[in-house]
């Protein structure tokens, strides 16, 4: 019922391949940081600025979360108690945040 | 479906989580980090609110070293390649291997934190302290709690490091490296969300 | 490729020797871990039952003198926290302790010595939370310890105990959760579905799930409390850009999940009881299932409604008063199967069957009145009045309690190998259906009378002292009938474990096995093709067909390291209260070392060969 959890490849080839993966998506992950950094230092304005940071940080969050946490491949309740944890997250932070400023 | 009742006397002379479903504790790590979601949401939401409330003391936009912090940023998300490097060593057995990854892994958290702990202190200098205002409150709270998290992490993997030098590798603690991993990987990704909503939402159109 | 150790222990063949206290000290045995929850919940409840007659003397009469405010203030806090946090959630985690694995056909938990953390710091976190009274003062800004009021320019060092003292217990709350949620989804017997599991099994899952999402922001909101006393951080300091709201808020965000922590598993011994002692299946099982779901849901969105006159608006408030109405819906769903379950059954009249049916008109109640507070305007008037106060003591203790007193009554021979005495359990059942009644119903009315809460005393002739009379008769009716449980207790544990395995004709899979449970419950674990599969068993006259062949069981070893664990964390935050920074930093410290070792520390654990019953499973 329950497998390997993370499929480890298995073939020389095929782990040669991961670690290109790993090594793009780490590359990828630097550079999305640099490009989020570039946004506000080029003075881009803030309504445009703000959510593309917030989608610059989504992808990485993401691609962390489905590569480098085997998300991808895994059983499909890890990713139901992630992806449930992360839009609860959201949903309480931007009540909380809206609910406090609210007052005074 | 019946081998997994076979399981239970799988591990008769071994340790006793061989004969337990394999993925409990993987199981165990994603909840637990699904409530460290709740847990950060909280933290952040309560930074969000109460970050414009400076009182007469420093604001983000003025204090925050965006070099120094993309630095520490870089720093931390390398440690999340090396990590994953080290469990694809492991993974193929090589063991020297994943401990170099996991010194590396561990180096650089040290590294991530001296640059909190150097960042603290440039900011106390400067008049923001946790009493200063609720913005100081909020943001070393945020900020130093995530910072825990790293240096448990990095106490974590110290420890799975002698375990394997001393006893080596074998099923049941090549699952505790993995879960140590994920562990990591979600405390990088916590520090994405703090760095944009933080430090650059903080800069920006400043 | 380096070599890799195999370097793997082999098990003992016996169990490592502890005996007497330290055995349940050592005990990782999710059945002792439960019997302890449920003794220590009962141990608790005296003290908040005392703390309550106690109010309910001073209140007696007017301008009465037996209570300063200030003893009165730190008496309603404390009954507050105590039977929230230190006996409704503990005796309903032990029951989930104790029985879950049973239902489900698990040898145990997933994390054994965890659970048996999660126990000790509940225990020790709750004796930590008393000795409040003996070292400057209980805390006494009420169980929700409102800023400022809770902060240091208002209050004592009894707002220290609170913020430390949930922060252990409720760790160890987080804890059960990611145990039971890896349990629940993991380790099911085969065959056994979700949607073949027992209903009680069903709410404990779902509450595992609030607990996993409630507790971190108490969590947080209890740090910037206790950063706030310690280091003067600025959370709720509002000359200082602080914002008391965000107390309130994120204390909401725990608490109404909370509330239903504390009722979804009395919802699942309610839907154990009725079918049991109806004879029938649980009518709408899907549904049943559905519900428990959709509340938990909801119970994420509706918190607000305890801050509707706080001045957030029309716009919140309304949100907040829809969502709160609706989450009625599911609830009355529950209820109309409940009934529905026991239409065209053959009712048996046993002490637990009687408070499995008081609950449902009792709860009913609770609910309509909460229905009521959910109108915002409404509301604004009964806000703070006697009305909540009668509201949530009927869904508490009319539902919590009295499902909880239910399950009790029900699970005593599978957790104890006895039956209490049914005729003392009904004496006990019509003192405290009645007395329960007596002490609350009057409430409504006081409440709508415009009578505060939290007052420690009140002026004659606004015409509420007949009413507080009444209530404090039946509180001491409510006294007699918990003495007679206790009674009954003492008598039942007189007598030998004499009870048979199934003394109800139960359905699930729990009474399936021998009186006494056997250390390891299952020797074969049992092949699911059913719900309510040992039932079915039953009707077909057979056992329950076996889903592996007998042989030795690998059980985990006991550890007096959880128990010191949690000393540790417990002296730590002595230290912390008494500011002794240094020793706080050390024995936390230190706890984490001992935690580290658990982790690195690789159990043989031990083997045991079950006797295979006779007349045996098959194979």
């Amino acid at each position: 019922m329950h497998e390997e959890p993370f499929l480890a490849p298995t073939q020389p080839a095929e782990q040669r391949a991961q670690r290109t993966l790993y090594l793009a998506i780490g590359a990828l992950s630097l550079a999305l940081t640099l490009a989020a950094v570039f946004i506000v230092v080029a003075g881009i304005a803030r309504p445009l600025a703000l959510p593309l940071l917030i989608a610059l940080a989504v992808v990485q969050v993401l691609m962390q979360a489905f590569l480098f946490m085997h998300l991808r491949g895994s059983r499909h309740l890890y990713t139901y108690f992630f992806l449930g944890g992360v839009m609860l997250a959201i949903l309480m932070a931007s009540c909380l945040m809206v609910l406090i400023q609210q007052w005074a | 479906m019946s081998t997994e009742s076979g399981l239970q006397r799988a591990g008769l002379d071994a340790p006793l989580e061989l004969g337990l479903p394999k993925d409990n504790r993987i199981l165990g790590i994603w909840i637990f980090l699904a409530g460290e979601c709740a847990f950060f949401a909280s933290l952040i939401g309560g930074y969000l609110g109460l970050h414009m409330n400076v009182a007469h003391g420093p604001t983000g936009a003025q204090l925050f070293d965006l070099p120094l912090t993309t630095i520490a940023t870089l720093i931390l998300l390398s440690s999340s390649l090396t990590v994953v490097l080290g469990v694809a060593a492991m993974q193929r057995r090589d063991v020297r291997g994943m401990q170099i990854w996991l010194w590396l892994t561990a180096l650089l958290g040290l590294f991530f934190l001296e640059f909190q702990g150097y960042e603290f202190y440039t900011f106390y200098n400067h008049g923001l302290t946790i009493q200063t205002s609720a913005f100081g409150s909020a943001f070393f709270t945020l900020t130093g709690f995530h910072g825990l998290h790293v240096a448990f992490g990095v106490f974590w993997i110290l420890l799975l490091l002698f375990q394997s030098m001393r006893l080596g590798i074998n099923e049941e603690r090549t699952t505790k490296v993995f879960i140590m991993s994920l562990y990591w990987h979600f405390v990088d990704v916590v520090w994405v969300v703090i760095f944009t909503l933080v430090y650059l939402a903080g800069k920006v159109g400043s | 490729m380096a070599a890799i150790t195999e370097r793997v222990a082999l098990a003992h063949e016996s169990a490592p020797a502890y005996h007497g206290i330290w055995a349940w000290l050592a005990s990782v045995d999710h059945k002792k871990i439960g019997i302890m929850y449920i003794y220590a919940a009962l141990f608790f409840m005296a003290f908040g039952g005392f703390e309550a007659l106690a109010i309910r003397v001073q209140l007696w009469s007017p301008d009465n003198h037996v209570l300063t405010a200030q003893a009165f203030n730190e008496f309603f806090t404390m009954h507050g926290v105590t039977m929230i946090f230190l006996v409704a959630m503990p005796i309903l985690i032990g029951y989930v302790n104790a029985i879950v694995p049973l239902q489900i056909g698990a040898r145990d938990v997933a994390f054994p010595r965890m659970n048996a953390l999660s126990l000790w710091l509940f225990v020790l976190g709750g004796l930590f939370l008393y000795t409040s009274f003996m070292m400057g003062g209980a805390p006494d800004a009420g169980w929700f310890n409102y800023a400022p009021l809770s902060g240091a320019a208002y209050s004592g060092p009894g707002i220290d105990f609170y913020d430390i003292g949930l922060q252990i217990t409720g760790i160890g709350t987080l804890m059960t959760a990611v145990n039971f949620l890896v349990t629940i989804l993991n380790m099911r017997a085969p065959g056994m579905r979700l949607l073949r599991m027992p209903m009680f099994t069903w709410s404990a899952l779902i509450t595992m799930l609030l607990i996993l999402f409630a507790f971190p922001p108490i969590t947080v909101d209890l740090i910037m409390q206790m950063l706030g006393r310690l280091f003067h951080a600025r959370f709720f300091d509002v000359a200082l850009g602080g914002n008391v709201l965000l107390w309130q808020n994120l204390f909401w965000i725990f608490g109404h999940p909370e509330v239903y922590i504390v009722i979804l598993p009395a919802f699942g011994i309610v839907s154990e009881v009725i079918p049991t002692f109806a004879r029938k299946p649980l009518f709408g099982y899907e549904s049943m299932a559905m519900a428990l779901s959709v509340i938990a849901f909801l119970s994420f969105m509706v918190w607000t409604h305890h801050m509707f006159a706080d001045g957030l608006g029309p716009i919140v408030n309304s949100i907040f008063a829809i969502t709160s109405m609706l989450i009625a819906v599911p609830t009355g769903i529950k209820i109309f199967n409940w009934l529905a379950t026991l239409w065209g059954g053959q009712i048996r009249f046993t002490t637990a069957s009687m408070y499995a049916l008081a609950f449902i008109p009792l709860f009913v109640i609770g609910g309509v009145s909460g229905v009521m507070l959910a109108m915002a305007p409404a509301d604004l008037q009964l806000n703070d009045s006697y009305f909540v106060v009668a509201h949530f003591h009927y869904v508490l203790f009319g539902g919590t309690l009295m499902g909880a007193l239910a399950g009790l009554y029900y699970w005593f021979p599978r957790i104890w190998g006895r039956i209490l005495d049914d005729r003392l359990g009904k004496w006990n059942f019509w003192l405290v259906f009645i007395g329960f009644n007596v002490t609350f119903f009057p409430m409504h009315f006081l409440g709508l009378d415009g009578m505060p809460r939290r007052i420690s005393t009140y002026a004659a002739g606004y015409g509420w002292t007949f009413l507080n009379q009444l209530s404090t008769i039946g509180a001491f009716i409510l006294l007699a009938g918990m003495l007679i449980l206790l009674w009954n207790f003492i008598i039942t544990f007189a007598r030998k474990p004499d009870a048979v395995a199934d003394p109800w004709d139960g359905r699930s899979l729990e009474w399936s096995l021998p009186s006494p449970v056997p250390e390891y419950n299952f020797a074969q674990l049992p092949l699911i093709e059913d719900r309510d599969a040992f039932w079915v068993a039953k009707q077909e006259g057979r056992p329950i067909q076996a889903a592996e062949p007998p042989g030795p069981i690998h059980m985990p070893s006991p550890s007096l390291s959880p128990f010191f664990i949690a000393l540790t964390v417990v002296g730590a935050g002595y230290m912390a209260l008494l500011h002794i920074d240094m020793g706080a930093l050390l024995l936390m410290i230190a706890a984490f070392v001992q935690i580290a070792l658990q982790l690195v520390h690789e159990d043989r654990g031990y083997h045991v060969h079950p006797q295979v019953p006779q007349g045996g499973a098959a194979d």
